[in-house]
């Protein structure tokens, strides 16, 4: 009979007692980190928010969230943050889980598509930018202007929200340029003067780390 | 008229004047109308005027190029796209509808993709979202967007049109 009473009172005070430490996976991407925080398979209550925070420099940055992932943003891309993730009940706030560490950083691809120039059928230049949703399917949209003909033979890349473009041909006339522009891929909007290659030509190829972007080869 | 065998780089969060990154492997011809992709950390150039050459660099370094493997067959006006690890390169001239792709961390040779018979066959820009790649434009002015699964090796389907027909167009991705 003491027995079942000791089982008893211990069963009731850990139904009271806050949830056990979570585990936490990282997923850094530009100027944020996604936190999947997973309670513990036995815990007690509900859980009803699910907490991250990121440190760098002294500096901490949290997010609170009814349901997992927990997602931090304005961070610093470049920057090395120490994670950690806490769940809570009714009955209190777990203990930390474990810290890792993740460094957000710009991706060199996006949801949007970006479409830049090119010749017309009868070899016009065009400054014509067109954008689609690359998730779905349908036909695209006006985004803007170049700041510059392209009669093509160009190259793209992109950092983040930032899209840069070289390579230029700028028709007849004009000729080959070593103008480089850029255009804000989260907007919409006409491109802008970004500087100069260190030799014009077109008929080259580029990609990019998400913060560094290369053009390479080509032909004037 | 000449063939340039320079790697400018950019940082892109800046504006500013390019800087020389190093020499590409290949010269002359080889250097025009390739098509690029790249990982975070790599970045793989493949084709030219008839070769099926491919080489690479380390982004956030600098210096030349280095040798990669080659495509299927030899191609040029190609374009390519990524997911963060596998590239893929589109059809190009002299061939037909030949999609290739490779392991972006290695050093090997393409391997066959699959078909895209839904736009033309060279002169068109690529782009990703790091899963799905889309291909617009090309040969005769086309407006045709089609797109592929990277991660798969199936063959494209349609996508939808770009607002004019075009070919040989600049191609992007980014956020939103």
């Amino acid at each position: 009979m003491g027995k079942l009473n000791k089982g008893g009172l211990l069963g009731g005070f850990d139904q009271l007692r806050a949830p056990n430490a979570p585990t936490i996976a990282v997923t850094a991407s530009s100027e944020q980190l996604s936190i999947a925080i997973t309670a513990p398979t036995y815990t007690t209550g509900t859980i009803s928010s699910y907490c991250a925070t990121a440190i760098a420099g002294g500096v901490s940055t949290g997010a609170e969230s009814t349901s997992s992932p927990v997602t931090i943003t304005g961070l610093t891309n470049g920057t090395e943050y120490t994670v950690s993730g806490v769940v809570k009940s009714e009955y209190g706030s777990s203990p930390s889980s474990a810290t890792t560490t993740a460094t957000p950083a710009s991706l060199n691809y996006g949801a949007r598509g970006i479409f830049v120039g090119g010749y017309n059928s009868g070899g016009v230049p065009l400054n014509v930018i067109d954008y689609i949703n690359i998730s779905s399917t349908g036909d695209a949209q006006d985004f803007g202007d170049m700041n510059v003909l392209t009669k093509g033979e160009n190259g793209g890349l992109a950092g983040g929200s930032r899209g840069v473009i070289s390579g230029i041909h700028g028709g007849d006339g004009v000729g080959i340029i070593n103008n480089i522009s850029f255009i804000t891929t989260s907007s919409t909007g006409n491109a802008s003067d970004f500087g100069d290659l260190t030799q014009a030509r077109s008929q080259l190829c580029s990609f990019s780390s998400g913060s560094r972007g290369c053009f390479a080869g080509g032909f004037d | 008229m000449a063939n340039y065998n320079i790697i400018d780089y950019v940082t892109i969060a800046t504006t500013g004047n390019a800087t020389d990154f190093g020499d590409r492997l290949n010269s002359d011809a080889k250097t025009r109308l390739s098509g690029a992709c790249a990982s975070s950390t790599r970045g793989v150039m493949g084709g030219g005027i008839q070769v099926n050459i491919m080489e690479y660099v380390t982004i956030e370094t600098t210096g030349n190029s280095q040798d990669f493997g080659d495509l299927t067959a030899a191609r040029y006006a190609l374009t390519a796209a990524a997911s963060p690890t596998r590239g893929v390169f589109f059809k190009g001239y002299n061939i037909d509808n030949t999609m290739d792709y490779i392991t972006i961390a290695s050093t090997g040779n393409a391997t066959d993709f699959g078909d895209d018979q839904v736009g033309p066959n060279a002169y068109q820009g690529a782009c990703s979202n790091g899963t799905r790649a889309t291909m617009g434009g090309g040969n005769a002015a086309s407006n045709i967007i089609a797109y592929v699964t990277i991660a798969s090796t199936g063959n494209s389907t349609d996508f939808g049109d770009l607002t004019v027909g075009r070919y040989n167009p600049a191609t992007l991705s980014g956020s939103a």
